[in-house]
């Protein structure tokens, strides 16, 4: 559904994670594109599900669409820290949340069919968000970004390293 | 002091401190509380509510500032751009929690109204200052363009 492999510009990459939780499985695509001074945008986003049976395929596309951008919104954006043991991000200017203009522009859900026992759809989509938008960074530029979050609540790019300490 | 206020379409009378936000004379006041709390700050757009047919944010607008004005709120936004907007919105399940909606609900419409075929850079600058936490926003996309359609 993502077209993995496929040839793309310079400056766009692909990266994939999957994972199980709650009985299901996810498998997400994120495709970014990332200009030369480190602004990101997120085309698309394609995740494939396995809820063993389904009652209701559009909750579990919500919650796929959801808890996807909930992932990509944390890496990107949502440090905690504590400070004199307490939490120091108190509301949304500290505690930043991406927005309409940040999300994705498109999103594919295919939903595996299957008869087995019903999974969880709420949290299993969280956890590959990161990890596939790391990978499509890598993918983008060649550098492996190791700190989260990748952008942070002030910031508006990547913090890409520069030609020389590359 | 009492103050006359205009919500939706009726005159009511408020006695609340000066400068009370007007987020907090529409819930505590007079009971519509369809209006959110979220930040208090201009951040989340929970708040959002129609001032002369422009959204905006009520927990940072003062009620006494208001004293003219034509105020709707989630309970009384009426007209061809709201029902497009609440057909859409049903047809496409948009809310998840529901929380910020009657917010997202406010801004999508004042969008509609002043704009009926927005394009995505549109819809991006007229929603960007409404936060979802469930992240509801491809269904918002999808159901403003759909609302659009219909008009
Ligand atoms: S409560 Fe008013 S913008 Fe958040
Ligand atoms: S629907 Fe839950 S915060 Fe928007």
């Amino acid at each position: 559904m993502a077209k993995w492999g496929r040839k793309l510009p310079k400056g766009r990459g692909l990266g994939i994670a999957a994972h199980r939780s709650f009985l299901s499985y996810v498998a997400t695509v994120v495709e970014v594109a990332v200009s030369a001074d480190g602004t990101l945008t997120i085309p698309g986003v394609w995740v494939a599900v396995d809820a063993g049976t389904v009652i209701n395929p559009r909750h579990v596309r919500a919650q796929m669409e959801g808890g996807t951008i909930y992932g990509l919104s944390n890496a990107l954006y949502g440090a905690i820290t504590a400070k004199d043991g307490a939490v120091v991000q108190d509301n949304f200017p500290s505690w930043r949340l991406m927005r309409m203009g940040e999300a994705p522009r498109a999103f594919e859900v295919e939903i595996v069919a299957s008869d087995a026992p019903p999974g969880g759809v709420g949290e299993p989509p969280t956890p590959p968000a990161a990890p596939a938008l790391a990978n499509a960074i890598f993918a983008a530029t060649g550098h492996r970004l190791r700190t989260l979050p990748f952008i942070g609540a002030d910031g508006s790019k990547l913090a890409l390293p520069t030609k020389q300490s590359a | 002091m009492a103050i006359s206020l205009k919500v939706n379409g009726k005159s009511r009378t408020v006695d609340a401190a000066p400068g009370t936000p007007l987020l907090w004379v529409l819930r505590d006041h007079l009971g519509l509380t369809g209006t959110k709390f979220g930040c208090g700050a201009a951040q989340c757009g929970a708040c959002t509510v129609h001032v002369n047919g422009e959204p905006t944010r009520a927990c940072v607008t003062p009620h006494d500032s208001l004293a003219d004005a034509e105020i709707v709120t989630i309970e009384g936004v009426s007209g061809a751009a709201a029902e497009a907007i609440r057909n859409a919105w049903i047809a496409k399940d948009v809310p998840q929690c529901g929380y910020c909606q009657a917010g997202q609900i406010m801004s999508a419409t004042a969008l509609l109204k002043s704009n009926p075929a927005p394009d995505d850079a549109a819809i991006d600058e007229a929603m960007s200052g409404n936060l979802c936490r469930c992240a509801t926003y491809m269904s918002i996309r999808r159901a403003i363009k759909e609302a659009a359609a219909t008009l």
